[in-house]
């Protein structure tokens, strides 16, 4: 049991990498991303969140061909830490086509989240 | 850029791609059969037959490239407002929504850049060639002035699931050209725009 859990929870999304415990849902936003089908960047510097997305409330509100992320931050009631996961994805009809997501541990999209003094 | 009839295929230009470098290539193994004797024939054999498969891989597609670009600068330089260029293996559409324009460039006929007022589409669709639950082609097609314009958004020799990014992702780019062709479209027929130019 050990091993498996301890493997299961160092690579599993919501789990604190720190203390291993599971790590609780903040808040979660959609947002459009101003890059088209085929230009895709990932993105690591937290300046480009702040500058170029914009909320949006569902999918419906994505033009075509254009990306979108879905924020989410997560806190850890163990050890109080807090990371903020951003997924990045291409609506295409009903399907999804997913990005490698970018994980930020220091708080940087606090504000973009409006999370400021949590 | 024509105003002229839409022509896929310039038969002057494509012969000469094909048939020049075959008559070289022909040239060079008759001579080496004939009147060069030894390693230098060989070589000059060899350089006919390799010269000559290169030439049917990579020429065509060299001269269409370059001359593509050479026509989206002059179209750039015309006023033309390029808010979606997709660049295809054998066409490339630019379409200008604001002007309610597209202007199309054929492999196979690279010296002429057609620019006609989106208006004469006909009919807009994409075709996702699902076959067995998989596909080797996917792309977005339009009729315009009669001719039928296909543009590969994605090929491959082996099937795809229809859920694999590739898939996907071609998918996506063929609904937004098709999107943006309706919506030139509708800019068009907004500013009546019948003929070419303004």
């Amino acid at each position: 049991m050990g091993i498996f859990s301890d493997f299961g929870k160092r690579f599993q999304d919501d789990w604190c990498k720190n203390c291993k415990a599971q790590m609780y849902p903040m808040t979660e936003r959609l947002y459009f991303m101003p890059m088209t089908v085929g230009h895709y960047q990932e993105q690591k510097d937290p300046v480009y969140y702040f500058n170029k997305l914009r909320p949006i409330n569902d999918v419906s509100q994505i033009p075509t061909g254009f990306y979108a992320c879905r924020i989410k931050a997560y806190r850890c009631n163990g050890c109080g830490q807090r990371i903020a996961v951003v997924k990045p994805f291409l609506q295409v009809r009903d399907s999804v086509k997913e990005e490698i997501a970018v994980v930020f541990k220091n708080g940087e999209l606090d504000a973009l989240l409006g999370l400021q003094g949590w | 850029m024509e105003q002229q009839k839409i022509k896929k295929v310039n038969i002057v230009y494509a012969l000469l791609v094909i048939l020049i470098p075959l008559i070289i290539m022909i040239g060079l193994l008759v001579a080496s059969v004939l009147w060069i004797e030894g390693d230098a024939g060989i070589a000059l054999w060899s350089v006919g037959i390799i010269g000559g498969i290169l030439w049917f891989i990579i020429g065509p597609d060299q001269i269409y490239r370059k001359k593509r670009d050479k026509r989206m600068k002059e179209l750039d330089a015309s006023g033309y407002v390029r808010n979606h260029t997709f660049n295809a293996d054998g066409c490339t559409v630019a379409v200008d929504v604001a002007h309610g324009k597209i202007a199309m460039v054929f492999k196979w006929n690279p010296s002429n850049c057609f620019v006609l007022p989106a208006n004469r589409i006909t009919n807009v669709w994409v075709d996702d060639g699902k076959m067995l639950g998989g596909t080797r082609r996917v792309s977005f097609l339009f009729i315009v002035d009669g001719v039928k314009v296909r543009v590969n958004t994605f090929t491959s020799n082996r099937s795809w699931g229809m859920q694999s990014n590739y898939v996907l992702e071609a998918l996506s780019k063929a609904d937004m050209m098709i999107e943006r062709l309706q919506a030139a479209y509708q800019t068009a027929q907004a500013q009546g725009n019948q003929y070419y130019g303004n």
